[in-house]
């Protein structure tokens, strides 16, 4: 078929830009981290402190990064990332979100000139591995977003000269909806934050699999302290700006259907419609009057996506 | 403990009281750290010099947090006197590490590290600040 993910597209990092690590650098980011998992966050913090003295390596600022997040120390966060973004192998949507600079992550079919812009709990394994048959690749289930690294980044305000003649889509949900999902499929029904911290009941006095009020109450704290929940619940905003107009199709997740027809009428290739998520996903269970700290957080994705949802 | 971001601090971060913002207040006061971009935004009603009910919207550093977690155990029947006082004992501690508390007050004690670390002090001092913000702008 010849789609590729490869493609020499602007603004991207190239890897011979990227200054590769040493076996020594490489040894004491994982003790670093080590220590930071072993909630010993004080020994990490100045195991880092002494691996910045004698080396300017980005992946020691990312982590510098994500320490200033556990402090809750967003604005130095952002700084740091800011200076590094462009030395960053694959940054996470928390990078991005943070660095702020109108630019966000797609996943391109070149062949077909398409450009999609995945968001975490609306449709995006669906819509992922819809991308995957029109490549004609196997598509790869839950286990899709182990790609993060296919995805390009794209400077939104300049797509329309970038990338002209493109079909740019995104798939938008109500935010208290993508937070219900979140909550209910993956802390609960998959116990992402239990698994991914080797089973623990608490990391850093947060308990993994909180109940609800509580999570919903320390939502500030948890995304701070776990990068999946900050991951999971970007504000649309910081993920896809607030120009829903530089966007060819946008839409509520019950409009996936119309868009699964518009790229095989598009490219020719059926694409039958997935249903990768599990049903505890797809449910919806009671939504909770949110605390005003979450109200907050989402104000503006209501403001600039709610006509879509 | 000599440990800034210890277990202690890192558990007030999740038991900051009053996050509910108040309705009708008689004062709302918004203040941000410059050092840091910690900004906390506080309502209160005032009846006869004491703090009747309290909201507040903490969007600050883990020390902030935790300052603003101390200080929301205590809004609640606060008066302005005892406020200045605290204040004050407060203001020293993060300056010269020296602890000075009524018992009441005796959690403050845990943010005494952070003499060590002036880019935070911006941050652990918004609380009161705030307060003393909502005294003068509801005063007679």
């Amino acid at each position: 078929m010849g789609t590729t993910d490869q493609i020499s597209a602007p603004k991207q990092v190239k890897a011979n830009d990227r200054v590769k690590a040493t076996d020594r650098e490489k040894a004491l980011a994982v003790e670093i981290l080590q220590h930071f998992r072993d909630q010993k966050y004080e020994q990490a913090k100045a195991l880092l402190a002494q691996a910045l003295k004698s080396s300017e390596h980005p992946r020691f600022k990312r982590i510098q990064a994500r320490f200033d997040l556990f402090e809750g120390c967003e604005a130095d966060a952002s700084k740091t990332i800011k200076n590094i973004l462009p030395q960053i192998w694959n940054p996470g949507s928390w990078e991005l979100a943070l660095a702020d600079n109108g630019f966000s992550r797609a996943r391109l079919l070149q062949d077909q000139k398409i450009l999609y812009f995945p968001l975490r709990k609306c449709g995006s394994t669906s819509l992922l591995n819809m991308m995957k048959t029109l490549a004609g690749e196997d598509m790869r289930g839950e286990h899709i977003h182990q790609e993060d690294h296919k995805r390009v980044s794209i400077n939104l305000d300049k797509m329309g000269t970038d990338y002209p003649g493109y079909f740019a889509c995104t798939v938008v949900r109500d935010p208290v909806g993508r937070l219900m999902s979140f909550f209910h499929g993956n802390i609960i029904g998959r116990e992402h934050l239990k698994q991914e911290y080797d089973g623990l009941t608490e990391f850093y006095d947060l308990p993994t699999k909180p109940g609800l009020d509580y999570f919903l109450e320390n939502l500030a704290r948890y995304r701070q302290v776990f990068i999946s929940v900050r991951d999971h619940t970007e504000p649309l905003v910081t993920s896809i700006g607030t120009k829903p107009e530089v966007f060819d199709w946008i839409g509520g997740l019950s409009k996936i259907a119309d868009l699964a027809a518009t790229l095989s009428a598009r490219s020719g290739i059926d694409l039958p419609l997935l249903q990768e998520m599990e049903s505890v996903e797809n449910s919806t269970p009671p939504q909770p009057e949110m605390p005003d700290a979450v109200q907050s957080l989402y104000a503006a994705d209501h403001k600039v996506y709610s006509a879509f949802f | 403990m000599s440990e800034l971001y210890n277990t202690d601090i890192l558990r007030l971060t999740t038991r900051i009281p009053h996050q509910t913002r108040l309705e009708a207040p008689d004062a709302t006061v918004v203040k941000t750290s410059r050092i840091c971009g910690s900004r906390l935004t506080a309502d209160a009603v005032v009846q006869k010099g004491v703090i009747t009910a309290f909201g507040q919207e903490v969007k600050a550093c883990a020390l902030g947090q935790a300052a603003a977690a101390i200080v929301g155990e205590h809004a609640i029947g606060l008066t302005e006197s005892e406020l200045v006082d605290i204040a004050d004992r407060f203001r020293t501690m993060v300056k010269t590490g020296d602890t000075d508390f009524p018992e009441k007050w005796s959690k403050l004690t845990l943010l005494a590290p952070v003499k060590d670390h002036p880019g935070r002090h911006g941050s652990v001092m918004l609380p009161f600040e705030v307060l003393e913000q909502v005294f003068l702008d509801t005063a007679d």
